[in-house]
């Protein structure tokens, strides 16, 4: 498992398209601020009051919860270009596990490209952090720790490093584990946990234990909506209808994410234009053949967009996707850590009405007699180190009695045996296996209708035992 | 609103329900089964993904044991390579571990699902539906069209390769599956009659050395006439080879 966390660190003030500088406020206080303002040195907690004596010309816009949730759904959506498995973990981060698209993108370096070319061209200021828990990873965004350490060891020793500020105190338990003087999420790794629970709460021993991956973390997956229908607000009123385009690229790239993670694509998608006082107007994209590369639904927008002429100008735009249909994909999904990932679900859906013991995996047993070296493993296990002999794929639950006619072992008419036998045997030192002292000669036989069969002979008779799928 | 331009040729094409000529004839993708004699005889030159391949077994022997299982042994093989996962659903016997390992199967990406009819079907849907599952084998005797469609709407993602056994008596019944293959005994390897694909129907039987505890030659050289197989599907008489060239036509007319 490999997370990325991204954290958009400045959400608050970037979900309104303000003018420099500008600052986010709630309950008259500044909550995020962008670039200039902080370079001005306005900072997040100050009152809006002493920010606007730092900076004269701040604008200041009311926070909006439902816009940062919004825009955190618009990048998930986009984050399913590079895996189905996304997670939000609101007010201003998401989850992406990436280990089993590596192999897709050809590497984590180019990965890590990928995602920051999108980021940059959606204009989101966003800290990155990498790691084999979800939770270190949102702590290591938090630091703006970016690196990925290959070494779990590492990883530790990086985490233990991190400031107690990534955790996210309130400011009591900020205050009291200052006057402790603990500053490293180190010291408190080395304290005792039961001693942290009691002063600081169950939770902070269970994060310490999810971010070393000692407790299991799970995190909701982003449920890819089902129809896609996003909006845009436009940063000003546009009247050329080419100048569309780099906000429309934006919903393009978050179409194109969700169709991956959906592994559809589309024919048809409507870009819906927002006026300021007529009606909606309407572009239909169509596609000769489904797609849900971006770079082809631009192209064929611009294309769309050159030639259109505004009747009014444009202040939003919506892109709605209706009808999609299932595409082959690029997807490493059905491979790898995120195959079992996908499949550990559907197995829990069959468990639930077929009983936990129908759905199983198999294992090889060491054993002499063929019923006794299979059995049911609740979840497949690596490969047993050899399974030299070529046995038949199948086997009947009990062996079947064959008689006996002119010689010939008889199955739906006679058999011919086909190799010499097999000598199997176990005696009384194999009692586990159940009765001891068996003795058994294996054929290949094949059937008047052609089917391969593996029968035996022992001092009772003929048997049928396996047959070769 | 849109100004109204005048409608240009490559604006007509971008049309859902307009399509050219020359692009008919794309193939659905496929994996090649690991027999060089069978893909070249299927279209896009393998086990078609994301959608049915049924193979039907002699109807008394729906327990198999003619190679129907080492038939797909290559193509899953591969699958194996990049670990992805493969399910039986409702396997006739039981699989025996060491053997599927031998094959060339690992273990580690091995799911048997035990159910028996409808439960069969639907836990072969729910598994389609999932697009986590590399490979589906389904043994699905009863099963009527009705469930075939079922399945092959479920399906997920166009990777899958998804195989339902069931019986040669359906053979003359319509189902939805794109690829549908009879599969019969005969002394110099396993007979594959194609019974309806997307393409010119096939009248000719393939003949496949699938893997076999005996050599194919060995068995030839001991066992002369040893096999008598069964009467197989005559294409000829089927209704579903009268049918094949309307199925195309339609094809055609949607794309």
């Amino acid at each position: 498992m490999l997370w990325l966390a991204l954290q958009l660190f400045r959400l608050p003030i970037e979900v309104f398209a303000a003018r420099p500088p500008a600052v986010a406020v709630a309950r008259g206080r500044v909550l995020s601020t962008d670039a200039q303002a902080e370079a001005a040195g306005v900072q997040p907690g100050q009152k809006l009051s002493s920010a606007l004596g730092l900076a004269p010309q701040l604008s200041a816009c009311e926070r909006d919860p439902q816009r940062e949730a919004a825009v955190l759904m618009r990048l998930a959506c986009w984050a399913g270009r590079f895996s189905p498995q996304v997670s939000l973990a609101p007010p201003d981060e998401l989850l992406i596990e990436i280990g089993g698209s590596l192999r897709l993108f050809k590497g984590l370096e180019a990965l890590l490209q990928a995602v920051e070319a999108g980021l940059t061209a959606e204009g989101y200021s966003y800290r990155i952090g990498l790691a084999r828990t979800p939770l270190a990873a949102q702590w290591f965004a938090r630091a703006a720790l970016t690196g990925y350490e290959t070494h779990a060891s590492a990883e530790a020793a990086r985490l233990a490093g991190l400031p107690l500020g990534v955790i996210g105190f309130d400011e009591r338990a900020a205050r009291r584990l200052a006057v402790l003087g603990l500053t490293h999420i180190g010291e408190l790794l080395a304290l005792p946990q039961a001693a942290l629970a009691r002063r600081f709460g169950p939770d902070l021993p269970l994060q310490l234990a999810q971010a070393r991956g000692d407790l299991p973390d799970l995190r909701r997956s982003f449920a890819f909506p089902e129809r896609f229908s996003e909006y845009l607000e436009l940063p000003a009123r546009v009247e050329l209808a080419p100048m569309l385009l780099f906000g429309a690229r934006r919903l393009l790239q978050a179409l194109a994410g969700w169709l991956n993670a959906r592994g559809a694509g589309l024919q048809q998608c409507v870009l819906q234009l927002e006026h300021e006082d007529i009606d909606d107007s309407q572009l239909v994209l169509g596609f000769a053949a489904p797609t849900r590369d971006a770079d082809r639904l631009a192209r064929v927008l611009r294309e769309r967009l050159d030639r259109l002429a505004l009747t009014a100008p444009v202040v939003g735009l919506r892109l709605v996707a209706e009808q999609i249909e299932s595409m082959p994909g690029e997807s490493a999904a059905l491979f790898g850590e995120a195959g079992t990932q996908r499949i550990a679900p559907v197995v829990e859906r069959l468990r639930a009405r077929l009983g936990r013991e129908a759905v199983h995996g198999i294992a090889v047993q060491p054993g002499h007699r063929p019923e006794h070296c299979t059995v049911a493993v609740d979840w497949p296990r690596a490969d047993a180190p050899d399974a030299a002999r070529s046995r038949p794929l199948w086997l009947l639950r009990e062996a079947c009695p064959l008689v006996e006619q002119d010689g010939r072992p008889q199955h739906k008419g006679p058999l011919q045996l086909l190799t010499r036998p097999e000598r199997i045997e176990s005696g009384w030192w194999d009692a586990g296996e159940g009765l001891g002292d068996v003795r058994r000669d294996y054929h290949v036989a094949l059937s008047s209708r052609g089917e391969w069969l593996w029968i035996y002979r022992d001092t009772a008779g003929w048997w049928l035992q396996g047959v070769f799928g | 609103m849109a100004a109204a331009a005048p409608l240009a040729l490559s604006d007509l094409l971008q049309r859902a329900d307009l399509w050219r000529g020359d692009a008919l004839g794309q193939v659905a993708e496929a994996r090649s089964t690991g027999f060089e004699a069978l893909d070249a005889v299927l279209p896009g030159g393998g086990w078609p993904q994301g959608a049915l391949t049924e193979l039907l077994l002699p109807s008394a022997g729906l327990g198999g044991g003619l190679g129907e299982v080492s038939l797909l042994m290559p193509a899953l093989r591969a699958l194996n390579a990049d670990a992805g996962w493969v399910v039986l659903v409702a396997p006739p016997w039981l699989p025996q571990a060491a053997a599927w390992q031998a094959a060339g199967q690992s273990l580690s990406r091995l799911l048997i699902v035990e159910a028996a009819g409808e439960d069969a079907a639907w836990a072969s849907e729910q598994l389609l539906a999932s697009g986590a599952v590399a490979a589906l084998l389904s043994w699905l005797p009863d099963s009527d069209a009705r469930a075939l469609r079922r399945l092959q709407l479920a399906m997920a993602t166009r990777r899958t390769l998804a195989f339902v056994f069931r019986s040669e008596k359906q053979a003359r019944a319509a189902s939805p599956a794109p690829l549908r293959i009879a599969l019969n005994a005969a002394d110099s390897g396993l007979a594959l009659q194609v019974v309806k694909r997307r393409g010119p129907p096939l009248a000719q039987a393939v003949r496949l050395q699938v893997a076999r505890p005996v050599s194919w030659a060995r068995l030839a050289a001991r066992h002369p006439l040893g096999v008598q197989a069964s009467p197989g599907v005559n294409l000829a008489r089927s209704p579903a080879r009268a049918r094949l060239p309307a199925l195309v036509g339609a094809a055609a007319l949607k794309r």
